[in-house]
């Protein structure tokens, strides 16, 4: 159930925390309409690794919901490369 | 998905997104569909424990391709705050990630304006509280940066060039000012506490920027929201603008032409793209052409500290703003507030 990646861009994860081996389980009924795209092994999403790729001082991971849009995490990396 | 439909009257499009009624509205900070989803928790638009800055395609879109596009930006996982208590790097970061997306949207041939923008307050319509902004890909010019443009031709050259220049001479409406960007309050300005962050150099994206310019764009964004913040003492509302140039005939200046330029154009688009206001020279090579100017507005609603400024008769059926306030007095006040909040800042 975890997003899977875009195709040809699959770079490393965002940072995890503590808590990052656990599953966010199943969505439950959400009486405010919020948006419940996926339930999610978040482990799943997080562990493969790839190439980073730059945008100036930050450098970005694609990945493709179950859903089929687009979610881009950031991290500041200032030292990490250029465009 | 969503339909444009053309109003004659106004010579302008309109989207209707129907869809969009049911979008989440509002939901207390355990449900809220911008955190990050905790372990055992429950599962988020960001599927990861924790994460800096996120973007995502908004699943209640009033623009999708092949017509357009709708982004979600997350400043940050942490659910309260605000664009002003971002720490320093974080905001900056997020420049680049404007700067990003404004280029990755550019290079797509439905999108002929990128138009990042973030709502602040339930006073301006906001129904997610989490810090977060959004951007738009219009499939046409939209009327105010055309407005932009046409100024630029009426006046011979870079109007917000013009205007800077000026704001710096008289100074009675500048509030804050850095290396790379100046603040003022504009000298017509129609909301009581209107500002604008302008580059000082004639830079027409954030893709025209240096580095250095990114990071005092960032610095003069906080110092702004951080001074409304103080001037009331409250959560200010407002409505924040990104202008840029446009990236239709002007994609050049956009990054340049990318893989995905080469796919089919749908013919809705090609309609839209036939029929939009379309600059014909490109601003990349033609330094004649206007171009706009990288510049971002801030249309705050409340004109007191409990008092809202409402659009009524004048200002929706006459499109003529009348304002209760004089913008000299308004930058006298934000001037003050913006050096309360860095002294306080300072402190802290």
């Amino acid at each position: 159930m975890a997003p899977e990646r875009a195709s040809g861009d699959p770079p490393e994860p965002p940072a995890a925390s503590a808590g990052r081996a656990g599953s966010a389980g199943a969505a439950r009924d959400d009486p405010h309409g919020a948006a419940r795209t996926y339930a999610t092994d978040a482990t799943d999403a997080t562990d493969a690794d790839a190439t980073d790729e730059h945008c100036g001082e930050v450098e970005l991971a694609r990945y493709r919901k179950e859903d089929g849009r687009a979610l881009i995490l950031y991290r500041w990396r200032p030292d990490g490369g250029t465009e | 998905m969503s339909e444009l439909r053309y109003e004659e009257l106004r010579g302008e499009e309109v989207v209707y997104a129907v869809d969009r009624q049911r979008r989440t509205f509002l939901p207390p900070a355990d449900h809220c569909p911008l955190c990050p989803t905790r372990p055992g928790g429950e599962p988020t638009e960001i599927p990861f424990p924790s994460f800096e800055i996120a973007v995502f395609e908004n699943r209640f879109p009033a623009l999708q391709a092949p017509l357009g596009a709708a982004e979600v930006v997350v400043y940050t996982d942490v659910h309260s705050g605000s664009l002003g208590t971002l720490a320093r790097e974080r905001a900056r970061a997020l420049m680049w990630v404007w700067r990003e997306r404004y280029a990755e949207l550019g290079r797509r041939e439905d999108v002929e304006y990128v138009y990042i923008f973030e709502n602040r307050g339930t006073e301006v319509g906001v129904t997610l509280h989490h810090p977060h902004g959004q951007i738009y890909g219009y499939p046409f010019l939209p009327p105010v940066p055309a407005r932009e443009l046409a100024a630029d031709a009426r006046l011979g050259g870079c109007a917000v060039c013009a205007l800077a220049r000026r704001e710096l001479a008289e100074g009675t409406r500048l509030v804050y000012e850095n290396e790379g960007a100046v603040v003022y309050v504009p000298y017509a300005g129609r909301w009581a506490y209107e500002a604008h962050v302008v580059m000082r150099e004639h830079r027409t994206s954030l893709l025209a920027c240096e580095t250095r310019e990114l990071h005092e764009l960032a610095d003069a964004l906080q110092a702004l929201v951080r001074g409304y913040d103080a001037l009331f003492e409250r959560p200010f509302p407002y409505v924040m603008a990104v202008h840029q140039a446009p990236t239709g005939a002007g994609r050049e200046s956009a990054g340049g032409r990318g893989e995905d330029s080469k796919k089919e154009v749908p013919a809705r688009a090609r309609a839209y793209a036939r029929g939009a206001p379309k600059k014909e020279r490109s601003t990349a090579t033609d330094p004649a052409a206007p171009t706009g100017h990288l510049h971002v507005e801030f249309y705050p609603p409340l004109r007191t500290a409990d008092k809202l400024k409402y659009l009524a008769g004048s200002e929706q059926g006459a499109g003529t703003f009348v304002a209760d306030t004089l913008p000299e007095e308004s930058a006298v006040a934000l001037r003050e507030a913006i050096a309360r909040a860095a002294g306080a800042g300072d402190g802290g």
